[in-house]
């Protein structure tokens, strides 16, 4: 009888070997050349078949040794976290660091709720205010402060 | 070669002691201890967050300032652990055990008074031991072809999965992962595209900042957030005097010197560095103890030792990177990404050529230390001020930080995006078990590995016997066998096992 003992494991191997999977199905067009001059494709593929063999054995494992459970994803810091990068990245050039940083500050306190309205406020103008000195006015980079309005 | 010694060491000392770079360093320093003491994030997230402002200095400054950040950062973990029993890394979690235990009983000023006059003694000598085995070392690496770099390479990356505290394999899937990683973008000699998908911001190859902030910065966070949430928060307990007693330093000074001779060998050996040698460290304490039932209930030995140790290797694991140009650990590697950003390549010839940076970067090493102890000792007071501000309201800052930091490095957006991917598959290696340190190790080297394996088989005619045929390089190789070897025989296994549990 075969048991799963280590689900953990089992994940893991799986993620190796389609990543191995991936990375020889986008080098197939990669000249691969010979040990003496070696082509574009030679490692990448060479590290893919290497990375899908240690997944297997990983995957394998699995069924051998016992390992912990998969843990539960904590989807909300995750998201909320992720949201809240590519809010500043989307808002930055578009509208500016001080409106930019308000808002991510407001999307990252969905990650952890804890603060108040007026605590997301403040510490929003703090970093914005901040921020703006330390690194447009001290450090000199080159970044938006305000909204550009037209006219 | 004592003359040399001093020369050397006076060259490093007039430029680190320049006004500039002694600012330099004070900044980098505070800014590491600043970031570095917030419960869960180690010197690794840390070097990775602080990276992007050291950019626009020159090359010495820069350096200066990241080795302080280093060190800072190390610091502001211990603090951290020995008062809230948070450990940020792994190198402190050993000094949690005993340190947060003399904390609870009103010993905290003295656990970190010794935390620091440790770390200070181990800072002087691993200082010397660089400037003596620095130059021998870089001028056995002169010597080097492509065959002894390559198995100079895949040396070191066995022994960091071997050091490694985790599962032996699943080190070696990080490796090679990150191994794969580091060839994405153009090809330099053939000019193809590899794993770019017509994406053009990726025909430079994956930022090395973006990799190592989405890793350890982002995914750290994310972690932090979900315990914070299921644990709730720690108690901080209050520091008193700062002065250890006559007796705290009569039983501190022995483990003080074992510590820093552990933690100087250790930190020179591929894949070695503070971790191992603060566990070594302890398990070494424990073992020559009168009585060793006083270990985790507030033994000072158990705080000066790793101290120590973990210091002496975070210094010494500078000397396989300025000699070999050999990151051993992932901090290094963060430091090579760092160098190589400033257009310098690492290896023997920077002591030779950069004679300078070289020294002045080690003589800056000896400064950040002494300011260590002479600037937060006094402030520790602020630092449990900064750990008392709720969690929820320190992270959107440090989200902040980041996200700047990685757009001004190119003024891209798409970096900021690529983090906050780097940053989810953190958190999957989290939850598969994987550790990620390895894999930055094996996106710096990917490339270089690359060169020199192509460049080695140009010169041998496609031969792969010159790997065996040349000494330097077979060696090496027998050496990374060895390692192997060790951790496959079942014996050892269980040592090592039991080691990383104490």
């Amino acid at each position: 009888m075969i048991r799963l003992r280590n689900p953990q494991d089992l994940a893991a191997g799986i993620f190796l070997i389609v990543v191995a999977v991936l990375a020889l199905v986008f080098s197939t067009n990669l000249p691969i050349g010979k040990l003496v001059s070696m082509g574009p494709g030679y490692v990448p593929r060479t590290l893919s078949w290497v990375l899908g063999g240690v997944g297997v054995l990983i995957a394998g494992r699995a069924f051998t040794i016992d390992g912990p459970r998969l843990d539960s994803w904590a989807l909300r810091p995750l998201a909320a976290l992720t949201a809240s990068i590519l809010v500043f990245a989307f808002l930055l050039e578009r509208a500016g660091l001080v409106i930019a940083i308000i808002i991510t500050v407001a999307v990252a306190r969905v990650a952890a709720p804890g603060m108040t309205l007026r605590q997301v406020i403040g510490v929003g103008v703090v970093l914005a205010a901040g921020s703006a000195l330390l690194f447009v006015t001290l450090l000199g980079l080159p970044l938006r402060i305000w909204p550009e309005f037209p006219g | 070669m004592i003359d040399g010694l001093f020369s050397n060491l006076a060259l490093g000392f007039s430029v680190a002691g320049s006004w500039d770079n002694l600012l330099f360093c004070f900044i980098g320093a505070m800014l590491g201890t600043l970031i570095g003491v917030l419960p869960g994030i180690g010197p690794l997230a840390t070097v990775a967050m602080l990276l992007p402002i050291t950019f626009s200095l020159p090359p010495e400054g820069a350096l200066i300032m990241l080795a302080g950040i280093f060190y800072g950062a190390q610091y502001g973990g211990s603090t951290t652990s020995i008062l809230i029993n948070v450990p940020g890394e792994s190198s402190s979690v050993v000094t949690a055990l005993d340190g947060h235990a003399m904390a609870k009983q009103g010993r905290a000023g003295s656990a970190l008074a010794i935390a620091a006059i440790g770390s200070f003694f181990a800072g002087c000598v691993s200082t010397v031991a660089i400037a003596l085995f620095g130059p021998p070392l870089a001028s056995v690496a002169q010597k080097f072809g492509a065959a002894e770099y390559f198995s100079l390479m895949l040396f070191g990356l066995v022994g960091a999965v071997v050091l490694a505290s985790g599962s032996v394999i699943k080190a070696v899937a990080m490796i090679v992962l990150g191994l794969l990683l580091g060839l994405v973008g153009l090809d330099v000699t053939s000019g193809h595209g590899r794993f770019t998908f017509g994406i053009p911001e990726l025909s430079d190859g994956i930022g090395f900042v973006t990799v190592a902030l989405g890793l350890f910065g982002i995914a750290e966070i994310m972690t932090n957030l979900e315990r914070a949430h299921r644990e709730g928060r720690d108690e901080i307990a209050p520091v008193h005097s700062l002065m250890p007693t006559r007796q705290d330093m009569w039983e501190s000074w022995p483990a003080i010197l074992r510590g820093t001779a552990v933690g100087t060998f250790l930190g020179i050996l591929p894949g070695g560095g503070a971790v191992l040698a603060s566990f070594s460290s302890y398990a070494l304490e424990k073992k020559i103890a009168r009585d060793p039932s006083r270990f985790g209930k507030g033994a000072i030995e158990g705080v000066a030792g790793p101290e120590s140790a973990n210091n002496a290797a975070a210094q010494a694991s500078f000397i396989p990177l300025l000699t070999l140009g050999i990151p051993s650990n992932a901090v290094m590697a963060l430091m090579i990404g760092a160098m190589m950003i400033q257009g310098i390549t690492p290896g023997p010839q920077v002591m030779v050529k950069q004679p300078g940076l070289f020294w002045g970067m080690i003589a800056s090493m000896w400064i950040g230390n002494l300011m260590l102890v002479i600037i937060n000792l006094p402030l520790v007071g602020m630092w449990i001020r900064l750990l008392r501000v709720p969690y929820e309201m320190m992270f959107p800052a440090i989200i902040i930080f980041c996200a700047i930091g990685i757009y001004s490095l190119n003024n891209s957006t798409t970096d900021v995006l690529f983090t906050a991917g780097f940053g989810v598959i953190g958190y999957l290696f989290v939850k598969l078990g994987f550790e990620a340190a390895p894999l930055l190790l094996g996106f710096v080297l990917g490339p270089l590995m690359e060169e020199n394996l192509r460049r080695a088989m140009v010169i041998s005619r496609g031969d792969p016997m010159t790997f065996i045929d040349r000494p330097i390089s077979f060696g090496l190789l027998l050496a990374s066998l060895a390692m192997l070897a060790l951790v496959i025989a079942p014996n050892v296994r269980r040592k090592r096992e039991e080691a990383f549990q104490e």
